[in-house]
């Protein structure tokens, strides 16, 4: 049993991050903490799992008890001997390059024998069909190849209560279902879970409890009635209790942008094969696609940045060879803190872009609520600021075309909102915007068309057979 | 043992470590070139087996290029402009053994054998832990280091002036590295590295074949090579 006890966590002196939680987590229940971004959802699984003392020099007053034993004060391995944990971001979760040895490594350092070792693997692989995802590099595989390791790590691990930080933030519909299905298992198995999730519509059938958290607090209970209405749903700041279907067109519209030719080989021998396709200016195009199809490879041929595969893209009758895709090309990456480079906003934004007029800038600033922060280093802005930030330099760059690499991953609804508003305002006669995602809410709100690269990858020779059986 | 790589042609961190040390001895005292051409292509040969093709290619081919730098005394009598210019490849040069063992060093060791042979050295885990975390820091760094440049790329951002180049890789480049560490520590810790408990290994450290040819040609290249200059 686990027990949360007046609970507060403080950053510095007066930061309160969480304020008086009290909560009881009997052996085998499986609750569902859910709330808008910074509520402190992921806090509480923080303060659990015992890395927000460690890693974020937080301070905690209350108590956090595993039957009884005080979590407070143990050790990060102690609390690791009772605890597993499953990040937000999979890229967090390895330690170990080869995904058999990520697997072994926690039972290594507790001292397992060989045989215990191999049984725990071959009861793992009973329960979670992923043989096929051993012995490789943990940099071949997908975000959602990686997130199931991570939630079969865990079971292995043999701890009983495993704690989730929005485990499926990065993860495309089909890799959710899976997820969805591991937990089953795993609560079956008699283990407890503590999931920290604003997309809920894949966890009501496994969740025994949910409970909202708000401002640090814990709130309602939702009842299965609360999670039918969108509107009460929305007022929380969640995301739809129910999986939403894609109800854009899939028919592309415009002819200013062709794709005559676009071939791309990947390293396990399947590919991407497009042929005459045509974008048009002033549209807004969603690009989905299961994870690993190829939907960041597209984007890299598209922006000129890959020199390997063949392509042959014409706009308004004229090739554009690299060079011209990627002087008319922009991109906010996922991770925009990969391009900000600079030390202040406003150098920033006028970085390679030429004749920037003050007053252009201004008004750029204003649009994106990033006036007052100017003068500030782009590194010290909060997530969403930064990505308003690199949105901003786009803007400023007035590329013809601009791609958007997963804008939305792990944000809850009114922040999905505001930058599907912002991207819909950015969309000119004079420009087309390409939004590789797996959001569908997301898309359904923002694009006018959709291309699904799932039709367009040619198979793997012989692989592809065991993927379908397997996860 | 079916689900873990082969680890036979693979020679351990230990061995990959001394003949690390042991090239290290070739910057003070250059040995033949024909010798030193030996020393590149064993080293691809072992990236060849462990099946690191395009590392073994790299190799040979960098060597390639910088076989046809001169060295410092040669560079002495050539005109000023010519000896700044190709001063820097010169260093690189010096230095190039080393680090291609060093470099094939950190490709081909898992975390899990670099641990385990440092407790089998005795180093105390305060040494052992921080060092496997930097191994480990590695391939993620130029995962990420990629996305920069690819970022920079497309930004337009000009990369011809190096201290540019750096003023504007640093920023993000720093903050970067800084998450990494952060992540690999935070998957370690989770995973009780710091368990105080004797821990067991399923791969074994052992010595094989392997680890001898290793040593003893690069060895016995290293050793001919000083001998023959003096």
């Amino acid at each position: 049993m686990l027990t949360l006890e007046n609970l507060s966590l403080f950053y510095e002196q007066d930061k309160k991050i969480l304020d008086c939680i009290n909560l009881t987590v009997a052996d085998g229940e499986c609750i569902l903490l859910t709330g808008e971004s910074g509520s402190g959802k992921s806090s509480i699984i923080n303060s659990i799992n015992g890395l927000a003392f460690e890693y974020e020099n937080a301070k905690i007053s209350g108590s956090l008890k595993v039957d009884n034993r005080e979590l407070k004060g143990m050790e990060l391995y102690e609390i690791s001997l009772l605890i597993s944990s499953v990040f937000q971001n999979p890229k967090t979760h390895f330690f170990n390059v080869d995904t058999t040895l990520e697997l072994l490594f926690y039972l290594e350092n507790i001292g397992l024998s060989k045989q215990e070792m191999e049984s725990r693997i071959e009861d793992m692989l009973k329960l979670f069909p992923i043989k096929h995802l051993l012995g490789r590099s943990i940099f071949e595989l997908s975000g959602g190849e990686k997130q199931i390791l991570c939630v079969a790590a865990c079971y292995i691990s043999g701890c009983k209560i495993i704690v989730l930080d929005e485990p499926s933030s990065n993860l495309d519909d089909k890799y959710i279902d899976i997820l969805k299905e591991m937990l089953q298992i795993l609560k079956n198995k008699g283990i407890t879970l503590i999931i920290a999730e604003h997309r809920i519509y894949y966890l009501t059938d496994v969740a025994d409890r949910i409970i909202t958290v708000k401002n640090g607090k814990l709130g309602v209970e939702l009842t299965k009635t609360n999670l039918l209405n969108n509107e009460r749903l929305r007022e929380l700041g969640l995301r739809s209790a129910t999986k939403t279907d894609l109800k854009v067109q899939r028919n592309s519209v415009g002819n200013d942008l062709t794709v005559k030719k676009l071939e791309y080989n990947f390293k396990d021998g399947s590919g991407l094969k497009i042929d005459d396709i045509s974008f048009g200016l002033g549209n807004i195009y969603g690009i989905t696609g299961k994870n690993g199809c190829g939907k960041s490879t597209f984007i890299r041929v598209m922006t000129g940045l890959d020199d390997k595969g063949k392509s042959e893209i014409i706009f308004n009758g004229k090739i554009l060879n690299k060079k011209d895709r990627l002087k008319n090309s922009s991109l906010v990456m996922q991770d925009v803190n990969h391009q900000l480079f600079t030390d202040s906003v406003e150098e920033e934004i006028k970085l390679g872009v030429k004749d920037l007029s003050q007053d252009r800038l201004d008004k750029v600033l204003y649009g994106l609520e990033l006036t007052e922060f100017k003068d500030r280093h782009p590194m010290s802005l909060s997530g969403g600021q930064k990505q308003r930030v690199a949105i901003a330099s786009v803007l400023c760059k007035n590329s013809k075309f601009i791609f958007f690499d997963e804008p939305t991953s792990g944000m809850d609804y009114k922040n999905m909102i505001r930058i599907s508003k912002l991207i819909k305002e950015m969309s000119t006669e004079d420009n087309i915007i390409f939004i590789v995602s797996h959001d569908i809410e997301f898309l359904n709100e923002t694009a006018d068309s959709i291309l699904c690269l799932e039709e367009f990858t040619t198979p793997a020779s012989k692989n592809e057979s065991n993927r379908i059986i397997y996860y | 043992m079916y689900y873990i790589n082969d680890k036979r042609l693979n020679p351990n961190p230990i061995t990959k470590f001394l003949v690390v040390v042991l090239l290290g001895f070739t910057v003070l005292h250059s040995i033949n070139h024909y010798l030193e051409v030996a020393v590149v292509l064993t080293i691809s040969i072992m990236y060849f087996m462990n099946g690191f093709r395009r590392e073994a290619i790299k190799n040979i081919l960098v060597f390639g290029v910088l076989f046809f730098v001169p060295s410092f005394s040669a560079l002495a009598k050539l005109p000023i402009f010519i000896m700044m210019m190709l001063s820097l490849p010169a260093i690189f040069r010096m230095f190039y053994l080393p680090f291609a063992a060093g470099e094939f060093m950190i490709k081909t060791s898992d975390v899990g054998s670099i641990i385990s042979s440092m407790d089998a050295l005795k180093i105390p885990k305060e040494v052992s832990i921080p060092i496997a975390v930097m191994f480990r820091f590695f391939p993620s760094f130029v995962e990420e280091k990629n996305s920069i440049k690819m970022a920079m790329k497309i930004r337009g951002i000009e990369t011809k002036n190096p201290v540019k180049y750096l003023e504007y890789v640093a920023v993000p480049l720093l903050i970067i590295s800084s998450n990494i560490a952060d992540d690999i520590s935070k998957a370690a810790e989770t995973r009780c590295i710091a368990n105080p408990i004797k821990k067991t290994r399923y791969v074994s450290v052992r010595i094989h074949l392997i680890d001898f040819i290793y040593a003893v040609t690069i060895s016995v290249i290293v050793a001919g090579g000083i001998i023959c200059s003096h």
